[in-house]
């Protein structure tokens, strides 16, 4: 059990994914400026509205903190540097991440603003779509290494990284990751240009704050899951492993924070229809061709 | 038991420190933050009006349906995950008896999207 490598490697992965946020949203690098605006944030009034149901308006944020922090829990960054290599820790990963919703609804309802009520139950209306194709995509994985622990997986693709082997399941696991992160262009609750922030709109200060880290941590999480289940994880030649882990997650975050920037927002009836007429399907057929593969060319 | 607890003690560690890290970010902004509410200031946002209304009303949640089929496929993956874990060791028998079960669903499946259950508009 080690913890304290694997939390500050957490923190500092994501203050660096707040920069490549910046960075693909204003075009500008910059490693200190996520620490000012925190701090200035912290410093800001943090209101309360007035007929907020302080319960979920409390708990909210702090909820999708808490979300991300236990899916990064079962993430390997290398062999033994990771924090509880559970035996279900595929599973559990998706466990930890359907509080997402729970949480994006419970800061929605809580403030009793219109924009974060229909954030909120625009995040449901998304759940729906991407639930299955994060699912389904992990049971293919997992059918590869024949475990749900996060190390075996890694090491199940010591001959062949499973973007390889499983090319279906990455590119379903991929957008569905990017519709759970809500990064653009599936930024659907917090909407910048539409619903004026949705459930970020009443949040101010300190709170906002916890909203915003939260964010980093779950696309942290999210990179390092794509990472570990579909580019072989820690596996690389000279450098050492821990780096291998930290620079695919790094990339991943960074292709999926710039997707935004090429693809135009979706609205989440579209996109609710686009996962379950083309998305489940296809996450049917990579787990049948998967089987196939497994039985025939076991690698 | 052990084992279970050497295992998921981590977890409680970890969601002990989330919560912790939540909770001091909170406060101390109630230590170092100003604090001057006022009526305009704390009402719910609002794009040029004032907030009359209480956002929690009834409305038509449209994908209600959408979220029924929802559940069954979530249960039918409770099957696939300990299908997959011990999929190499079922061999052939295994794979075809979950693709039968994946038919009969994908079968449930097709006849779901000709009734226009996944149509929302």
């Amino acid at each position: 059990m080690s913890i304290a490598a694997p939390l500050a490697a957490v923190l500092i992965g994501a203050y660096l994914v707040a920069v490549l946020e910046r960075w693909s949203v204003h075009g500008r690098f910059s490693l200190s400026a996520p620490a000012i605006s925190a701090l200035a944030l912290l410093g800001r009034e943090s209101i309360t509205t007035r007929k907020a149901d302080a319960l979920f308006f409390e708990a909210g944020p702090v909820l999708l903190l808490v979300a991300g922090l236990l899916a990064v829990a079962v993430i390997p960054l290398a062999p033994g540097l990771i924090v509880t290599d559970l035996a279900s820790g595929a599973l559990f990963l998706n466990a930890a991440l359907a509080y997402v919703l729970v949480a994006l609804i419970m800061a929605g309802w809580g403030p009793d603003g219109a924009y974060g009520m229909i954030g909120g139950w625009r995040f449901l209306g998304q759940f729906l779509g991407y639930a299955m194709l994060i699912v389904m995509p992990i049971t293919a994985v997992a059918m590869r290494a024949e475990s749900l622990m996060t190390t075996q997986i890694v090491q199940s693709q010591a001959q062949l990284w499973n973007i390889v082997y499983q090319p279906l399941g990455f590119v379903l696991f991929i957008i569905a990751a990017v519709a759970l992160a809500f990064v653009p262009p599936l930024d659907l609750p917090v909407a910048g240009g539409d619903l004026a922030g949705g459930v970020e709109a009443e949040y101010t200060g300190a709170r906002l704050a916890i909203l915003r880290l939260a964010r980093m941590v779950i696309i942290l999480a999210l990179a390092g899951a794509t990472a570990t289940f579909y580019l072989g994880g820690w596996l690389g030649p000279v450098l050492p492993p821990w780096a291998w882990s930290a620079l695919k997650t790094l990339i991943v975050a960074a292709a999926m924070l710039s997707a935004g920037r090429f693809i135009p927002r979706i609205r989440e009836a579209r996109f609710l229809e686009l996962c379950w007429k083309l998305g489940i399907p296809l996450s049917l057929a990579n787990i049948f061709l998967v089987g196939v593969l497994v039985l025939v060319v076991p690698l | 038991m052990n084992d279970l607890l050497r295992e998921y003690l981590p977890i409680l560690v970890f969601l002990a420190l989330a919560i912790g890290l939540g909770l001091v970010l909170i406060l101390a902004a109630a230590v170092v933050a100003v604090r001057n509410p006022d009526s305009e200031k704390v009402s719910a946002y609002e794009c040029g009006f004032n907030a009359f209304d209480d956002a929690r009303m009834k409305f038509d949640v449209r994908f209600y349906l959408v979220s029924i089929l929802f559940i069954i496929f979530d249960l039918e993956i409770a099957f696939l995950f300990p299908w997959a874990v011990a999929f190499g060791q079922m061999g052939l028998v295994g794979f075809w008896s979950m693709m039968v079960f994946l038919a009969v669903l994908t079968i449930g499946f097709a006849y779901e999207w000709k009734k226009g259950a996944l149509e929302w508009e």
